[in-house]
């Protein structure tokens, strides 16, 4: 499982609104997540790609297990010494992850 | 007690304000270091921070340091919230100014007991600034912080060229006061005096004991003639409201008060403007009492 059900019911102290209010505000904020993190590992942007993925990381603190929290922090900081196609390689999988967790948190806030 | 969030992240925002609201705590949300900043200038500014590290512009410890160089005394309790870990990034944030260091992802549970040490040591310090500041007896200011004040007036004044008095009152007689019905009653005659000092003054006027019955009361924006009114009400106040004491017997005091306006080719300090207006009380005094005399 790429969420943690267990810290959103802490941070949320288990109330149904505000987990759906999260989780609206988090899958409306994660497209322009996405594009931002894609653009600029497209132009070759180092720095603007660590922040991207920082912003994405910062985000998922909220909702994500450990070990994703933890992937997607390693992405953050092999930005900056880019191995573009290894980088991307890791990118496209946490992506797929990514989805789970959209997956895996529209249910949770039965959304 | 407010707590100002300054973090990007909008989720991470409505969830750190959606668990301080369940704490307890009023958050107030910034998205970077420049709208923190200036929510800091507000009057009643927040002084619980919390702060995420990596943001876009101004970081959280260049936040941190921009806070720390203010020259104005506030204290502000700074916890710094990131996704760096290890010792190097904790002396990182602390050299910055952070008092306390919380890496993400974080047990909300931790974040709760963290942010409740912070606000003891927030409501330490004001409590310590009161005492430092206030006239234990009478609660207006006390010298050294209406000394504070009448450097910061005058400052003031001098930059926005706008015009600044300043008046020294002194209660009649007083000792007469303590004599006769006691100290226990002439420290009700000073509460009295600060009551209706505050009770006839404006918002922004400012009052401090600046000796044993001597009171110095800061007007800004006020030429010489507004503050003759001024002072008009608080003398004829005073002396047609008399001080009740415990055996509902009636102390009447009255007031002589000297006025100066702040004059920039004559004042070449604090002292020689103060000195004016204690001249002028030193008139009152001689003159009569229970009055209001203006310095040359």
């Amino acid at each position: 499982m790429i969420l943690d059900p267990q810290r959103v019911q802490d941070i949320t102290r288990n109330k149904t609104a505000l987990i759906k209010t999260l989780a609206q505000l988090f899958l409306s904020e994660l497209p322009d997540m996405i594009d931002s993190i894609e653009l600029s590992f497209s132009q070759g942007d180092k720095k603007a790609l660590s922040n991207a993925v920082h912003r994405l990381k910062s985000a998922l603190g909220n909702f994500a297990s450990s070990s994703y929290y933890q992937e997607v922090g390693a992405l953050e900081a092999r930005a900056l010494d880019l191995d573009a196609t290894q980088w991307q390689t890791d990118w496209l999988t946490a992506k797929d992850k990514l989805d789970m967790l959209i997956i895996e948190l529209k249910q949770m806030a039965g959304l | 007690m407010d707590v100002l969030i300054v973090d990007d992240d909008a989720v991470t925002r409505l969830a750190l304000s959606a668990a301080l609201e369940e704490w307890g705590f009023v958050p107030i949300l910034a998205e970077n270091g420049e709208q923190a900043l200036k929510k800091l200038e507000m009057d009643n500014a927040p002084h619980l921070l919390i702060f995420d590290w990596s943001m876009p512009g101004m970081s959280g410890p260049e936040l941190c340091k921009t806070i720390r160089k203010r020259e104005d005394g506030q204290f502000f309790y700074i916890l710094m919230l990131t996704g760096k870990e290890g010792n190097e990034a904790i002396i990182e944030a602390m050299e910055a100014g952070a008092d306390d260091f919380l890496s993400k992802p974080f047990d909300h549970r931790v974040l709760k007991v963290r942010i409740a040490a912070g606000s003891r040591i927030v409501r330490l310090e004001q409590t310590l600034n009161q005492l430092a500041s206030r006239d234990a007896l009478t609660q207006c200011w006390n010298r050294r912080m209406i000394d504070e004040l009448f450097t910061n007036s005058i400052a003031e004044s001098t930059r926005k060229r706008s015009a600044f008095s300043l008046m020294v009152l002194d209660i009649d007689h007083f000792k007469v006061v303590n004599d006769t019905y006691g100290h226990a009653a002439g420290d009700l005659a000073l509460r009295h005096v600060v009551s209706i000092l505050n009770t006839n003054l404006r918002e922004y006027d400012q009052v401090g004991r600046y000796g044993g019955e001597e009171f110095v009361i800061l007007l800004p924006a006020t030429d010489e003639n507004e503050a003759w009114g001024v002072a008009e009400r608080v003398r004829s106040a005073i002396q047609f409201q008399p001080t009740v004491i415990n055996d509902g017997a009636k102390i009447d005091l009255t007031v002589s008060i000297g006025i100066a306006q702040f004059d920039r080719s004559r004042d070449i300090n604090k002292n020689t403007f103060f000195e004016r207006a204690d001249k002028a009380l030193y008139t009152a005094k001689q003159s009569g009492r229970n009055r209001i005399i203006c310095a040359d």
